[in-house]
């Protein structure tokens, strides 16, 4: 199988997704609408983190911050009395989120391999302390948030209490984000996003600024963790500082690699297939996180590609060769 | 604050930084050394402390529970290079971290499985379960002595070995230039197995000599992880002696830090670990590299 008939499959995946994410809000409801909202918010996640973790090359220890501040950004603005406008918390929630990884970008980024890991950890536990032991947002308890927001619009206002109508929206967002990491992979920016990761030093001779590129990508992935946590937030009805903690950022670089990092189906369906498979050990036993660690592990050791060019390496070609005898 | 106090809390420091250095210093001659970064560095002093836990419930002696888990230490070591790390050589550095988190997942469940939710502790030996007085109101535990001398102990014999043994001169060249000491016939792999389960064995001895200071709970490695990749980088990545002056100065922030500003104190460490990989990446004590 070529790269071009690769990405091929890797697109056509992601449509595959897209559609059936739509069917999702006329199959399901009561609790497993809920449990499909939640998976689509952290498949948004791991969308937003393997865009800087493929093509941007950055291993980021910190992303769970930037999806953490988007929810307690909205949890701070968030009025007791009734539902907050959705276009002003969300675009806020957005920006906040945006802001402080440009600034954590701004100096992470200059740094090179392990020490950006550790950078990034740094900073995502700076963030972690500072609303788990300072007293902002409500410290370790975290904050409530009494209303999921209500979208208005000039002369209508639509509310987003009812499961399917959330659905909608996460789902809205969700697909927005792919098509954006899709659309900025494929752009000029992208090719020099993937040049830098490749040949830095090429690049640079080119004329090119990888720092100033990576930024963007940084701020970009940011804010569109962010947006996450801000559905997140609106979903659950509260925040919490774990939120942010390096663990969330690590089990969002789990979902990105068992997908497959460079690819734009690989984050979604990681994220599909670990919580789909806690949900289903969940059920079996108490010590359902014995299985999620045996996964990693595997996955780690056997396909560190990750599932979707696995599956296009060594298992297509195969199903290719018999059905063509 | 009398001087007294002053004191104690001096002693406190001294023996929280040694503690940390003995996690610490088998993490940054990983990274030093195998440039690998383990996450799962806390799951194993984790794992020392239920040694202790349970060596002192079945067999009634502590000072079983040190060649124990020294022993367990150095097999779990060997067995994670042998087995999960040689195989990510060549492989970058988010393999290491996943793995490292499965690590961490699997070692915090397969606690709970064996000891449940709740928090256990562990007595003292009964030769330490002594106070030394050190004014009418203040006195301090045998105990916490012996962790000091224990901790200096260490220093010294990895001082030594470091300095003066062939061994050291072996894991000195490797992390100053690895590519250097395979061309001049250093047996880099098992140089990599003897690091991985001499840096898990001092964690696992670090949770076994804490297990009575505090109290055994799940998931007491994340903390002390975090702890440690902050004094590995304010040492300098790969310096013992930096990493042992960062571990002392940690102890010093942790216990007068928790005194005068205990909402803040956790938050100080990480703005510092940032400052000092922003403006100086060697290290605090290491001149410019």
């Amino acid at each position: 199988m070529t790269a071009g008939e690769r990405e091929c499959l890797d697109v056509r995946l992601a449509g595959v997704l897209a559609a059936v994410g739509l069917l999702v809000p006329v199959l399901l409801s009561g609790y497993e609408i809920k449990l499909a909202t939640t998976i689509t918010i952290q498949a948004g996640l791991a969308v937003a983190l393997g865009f800087v973790v493929g093509p941007g090359g950055l291993i980021s220890l910190g992303h769970a911050a930037f999806y953490g501040v988007g929810a307690y950004v909205f949890a701070m603005m968030a009025p007791q009395s009734g539902p907050a406008s959705l276009l002003v918390t969300a675009l806020t929630s957005i920006a906040g989120a945006g802001v402080f990884a440009f600034i954590v970008g701004a100096v992470s980024l200059r740094a090179r391999g392990l020490y950006f890991v550790l950078m990034t950890l740094a900073f995502g536990q700076l963030a972690f302390h500072f609303f788990h032991d300072t007293g902002v947002g409500g410290s370790a308890d975290g904050t409530y948030i009494y209303f999921r927001p209500e979208l208005r619009l000039p002369g209508l206002t639509i509310s987003l209490e009812q499961p399917q109508r959330f659905y909608l929206l996460v789902y809205l967002m969700v697909a927005t984000c792919m098509a954006l990491a899709w659309w900025l992979r494929r752009s000029a920016l992208g090719s020099v996003l993937l040049a830098a990761r490749d040949n830095e030093q090429r690049v640079r001779a080119f004329g090119f600024s990888p720092y100033a590129v990576r930024l963007f990508a940084f701020a970009v992935s940011g804010a569109m963790a962010g947006a996450m946590g801000y559905l997140t937030a609106a979903q659950n009805g509260f925040v919490v500082p774990e939120m942010l903690g390096w663990h969330a950022s690590a089990i969002a670089l789990v979902m990105v690699l068992i997908g497959g990092k460079d690819t734009i189906s690989g984050p979604v369906i990681g994220a599909v297939v670990l919580l789909i498979s806690e949900e289903v050990l969940q059920r079996l036993t108490q010590h359902w996180l014995v299985g999620v660690g045996l996964m990693i592990v595997a996955v780690v050791l056997t396909a560190p590609q990750g599932l979707v060019p696995y599956v296009a390496r060594i298992a297509l070609p195969q199903w290719q060769r018999w059905r063509h005898g | 604050m009398s001087p007294f106090f002053f004191l104690l809390q001096l002693l406190n420091a001294v023996q929280y930084g040694l503690i940390l250095y003995l996690v610490a210093s088998g993490l940054t001659l990983l990274l030093g050394i195998m440039s690998v970064i383990n996450l799962a560095h806390g799951a194993f002093y984790m794992v020392g402390a239920y040694v202790a836990f349970s060596v002192v419930e079945n067999f009634a002696s502590f000072w079983l529970a040190l060649p124990v888990g020294i022993l367990i230490g150095l097999a779990l070591g060997a067995l994670m290079e042998r087995f999960l790390l040689s195989r990510l050589q060549g492989a970058d550095h988010l393999s290491q971290v996943l793995l490292s988190f499965g690590l961490i997942l699997l070692a915090n469940e397969g606690q709970r499985l064996l000891f449940g939710n709740d928090p256990h502790s562990v007595a003292v030996p009964r030769i330490l379960d002594f106070s030394i007085p050190l004014s009418q109101t203040l006195a301090y535990p045998a105990y916490r002595i012996f962790v000091c001398v224990v901790g200096v102990g260490f220093v010294f014999a990895i001082r030594y070995v470091m300095a003066r043994t062939r061994i050291g001169m072996m894991l000195r060249a490797g992390s100053e230039n690895r590519e250097m000491a395979r061309a001049l016939g250093v047996d880099v792999n098992r140089i990599y197995l003897g690091v991985t389960a001499v840096g898990i064995a001092c964690a696992v001895l670090a949770g076994v000599i804490a297990a009575p200071l505090a109290s055994v709970y799940p998931g007491m490695g994340d903390q002390i992880l975090i702890l440690s990749f902050v004094v590995v980088i304010l040492g300098g990545m790969g310096s013992l002696d930096g990493a042992l002056a960062a571990a002392l100065l940690l102890g010093l922030v942790d216990s007068f830090g928790k005194q005068f500003f205990p909402n803040y104190a956790a938050f100080v460490v990480d703005g510092a670990m940032i400052a000092v990989l922003v403006l100086r990446p060697q290290g605090l004590f290491r001149g410019a590299a």
